[in-house]
């Protein structure tokens, strides 16, 4: 949610390729892989904040280098031969089976120290995203909420690389987010339907890919983009015939306008020339007529 | 808040030289100067935001270091680059204001919202608390930004050209809620252009200059040889009784200007 508030939809996406290179490099030393992926994360994420605070430089570009390099390492790492064990595919595409009770523990205690942490400093991150340059001054120490940011961020990755895979994260990093903004207008709700969409249309991808037998990973990125795209078009929709509603009412019992209206016309019937077409009337049903076709069209293509 | 001999500014380049001035607890002070004087530097420069390069500065007693806001300060800066489509509430964007002394919990107490909503009320943003702000204009949002500095309990007040761009009334209500927030002990400083208002409200003016020029009660420091070399043009003057009136030649020329 935080992610895609601060324009950073792509780090996500960005993070998740420094994963390869910190498992290329943990198997080549013989590590573990979870220590190897959390450590480049993290130095990603890390490196990716230093670089955008100390120089005139925006989020994205800062991740484009970062992980971009992260991700290089990796490569090289795996090509030499030296993480000849890396199960290439499946740290690109995510597989489910791959998932064992170990992992499983870990997603839970992560879970668990991510939500108290945030629960703790909930007001502060937002405040910090909102608006840091205030925050700082108001007393919120908002270098350390972005380092919180960030090493949440990391966590997240970590632990849905299993499934998602490096390639497929950044949707779920953002898909969810993305179509919560969509609805609803204040935060929490923004934050409760962000959740919530997000479990379900984990689940319900999983399910696809169990029954189609397909990729888990990418089923449950398809469920989550076919929401956003339903979401978006119900919304597009709602506004529209909100509009037109707004209207007609407006229309309706506007005769207190249309006397005001045409009490302000002789100044301009006089100055035109005293038509009997007065600009008014004929102006309002052009504008119907422009946006009822403008409306057809759209949700055509939608 | 004690500066003496302060040269600062952003980046290696100074913007501000041998800044020499003292405020004390409880004043109620306006600076003053053309665009581009330092203002809004002096005020970054108390937040930790700017770079010292020379001299001391103090506030309540502690340093001040860059990156390092020291005291309880409640902020307004001139221009506010947040994302408006942010999907926030009146009424919790104010209230993010007092996080740094709210419980760790995601929600903020009845008695904090009783108090945001009632600053809301003041500064007639009364029955908005729920809007996204996204939908306020552009005044509006300048007294959304007012009400989260004044929020909190704090001892210094810096606003940052608080009366641009509003109107007569709410320039009235900002004041008078400034003056109360004053009378409680809290230090404000602000910045802005309206010489007259200053001149009128206000009990002390700050010159500034790339340093400052001038200081003290309007009454002493308005003069057009003070206010030439701030801004580097004749300005008239005009007093009546404890009373003094800044203005350019075009107004002079107007029958009844001199209000
Ligand atoms: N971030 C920055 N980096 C470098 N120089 C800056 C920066 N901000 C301001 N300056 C320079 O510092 C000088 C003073 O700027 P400042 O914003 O303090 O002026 P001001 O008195 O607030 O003006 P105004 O009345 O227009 O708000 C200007 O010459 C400006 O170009
Ligand atoms: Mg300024």
């Amino acid at each position: 949610m935080f992610v895609v508030l601060r324009r950073m939809s792509y780090i996500g996406h960005g993070l998740s390729h420094s994963v390869l290179g910190g498992v290329a490099v943990a198997i080549a030393l013989d590590w573990n892989l979870y220590l190897g992926a959390a450590a480049a994360t993290l130095l990603s994420a890390l490196l990716i904040d230093r670089v955008t605070r100390r120089r005139q430089l925006h989020v994205d570009a800062a991740i484009g280098v970062v992980t971009t390099a992260m991700f290089a390492l990796g490569v090289v790492v795996v090509s030499s031969g030296r993480g000849g064990r890396v199960n290439t595919e499946a740290l690109l595409f995510g597989n489910i089976l791959g998932v064992q009770r170990a992992d499983v523990a870990v997603v839970v205690v992560m879970a668990g120290a991510a939500a108290v942490l945030v629960f703790c400093c909930w007001k502060a991150l937002l405040f910090t995203t909102f608006d840091p340059t205030v925050a700082a001054v108001q007393g919120v120490r908002v270098g350390a909420m972005e380092v919180l940011f960030n090493v949440l961020v990391a966590a997240v990755i970590i632990v849905s690389v299993r499934v998602l895979g490096v390639l497929l994260i950044a949707a779920a990093v953002v898909i969810p987010a993305a179509l919560a903004r969509l609805v609803a207008r204040s935060f929490t709700p923004t934050l409760a339907l962000a959740a919530g969409v997000g479990s379900a249309s984990a689940a319900a991808g999983l399910y696809v890919s169990f029954w189609v037998d397909v990729a888990s990973g990418a089923s449950i990125v398809l469920v989550q983009a076919a929401a956003f795209a339903f979401v978006a078009a119900g919304t597009t929709l709602a506004a529209r015939l909100g509009l037109r509603r707004a209207r007609r009412t407006a229309a309706a019992p506007a005769d207190p306008f249309c006397e005001e209206g045409s009490g302000d016309q002789p100044r301009t019937a006089t100055e035109s020339g005293g038509s009997d077409t007065a600009p008014p009337p004929s102006a309002t049903p052009a504008v119907e007529a422009r946006s009822t076709r403008g409306g057809g069209s759209s949700s055509g293509t939608s | 808040m004690l500066a003496a001999g302060v040269s600062a500014g952003y980046r290696g380049v100074p913007v501000l030289r041998d800044l020499t001035f003292r405020i004390d607890r409880g004043e109620f002070v306006g600076a003053v100067g053309p665009s581009g004087s330092g203002k809004t530097t002096l005020l970054r420069l108390l937040t930790g935001q700017a770079d010292r390069f020379a001299g001391d500065l103090a506030v309540f007693g502690a340093p001040v270091r860059r990156g390092r806001p020291g005291p309880r300060v409640g902020y307004v800066p001139q221009v506010e680059s947040v994302d408006w489509t942010f999907p926030l509430t009146v009424e919790h964007a104010v209230l993010l204001g007092l996080t740094a002394d709210s419980r760790p919990v995601p929600w903020f107490s009845r008695a904090e919202r009783r108090r945001a909503r009632a600053l809301l009320g003041r500064l007639g943003l009364g029955g908005l608390e729920g809007r996204p702000i996204g939908e306020l204009s552009g005044g509006q949002q300048q007294r959304l930004f007012l009400a989260r500095a004044m929020v909190r309990r704090c001892d210094l007040l810096l606003l940052d050209e608080p009366t641009s761009g509003v109107d007569l009334k709410t320039r009235h209500d900002v004041l008078h809620l400034l003056g109360e927030l004053n009378e409680a002990g809290m230090t404000v400083l602000l910045t802005t252009h309206d010489l007259n208002w200053v001149a009128a409200h206000l009990p002390r003016v700050l010159c500034l200059n790339q340093t400052v020029v001038a200081d003290g009660s309007p009454m002493a420091v308005f003069t057009p040889g003070v206010l030439r070399a701030t801004y580097g043009t004749d300005v008239r003057v005009i007093r009546d009784g404890d009373m003094v009136f800044v203005a350019d030649e075009t107004h002079l020329l107007r029958p009844g200007s001199g209000r």
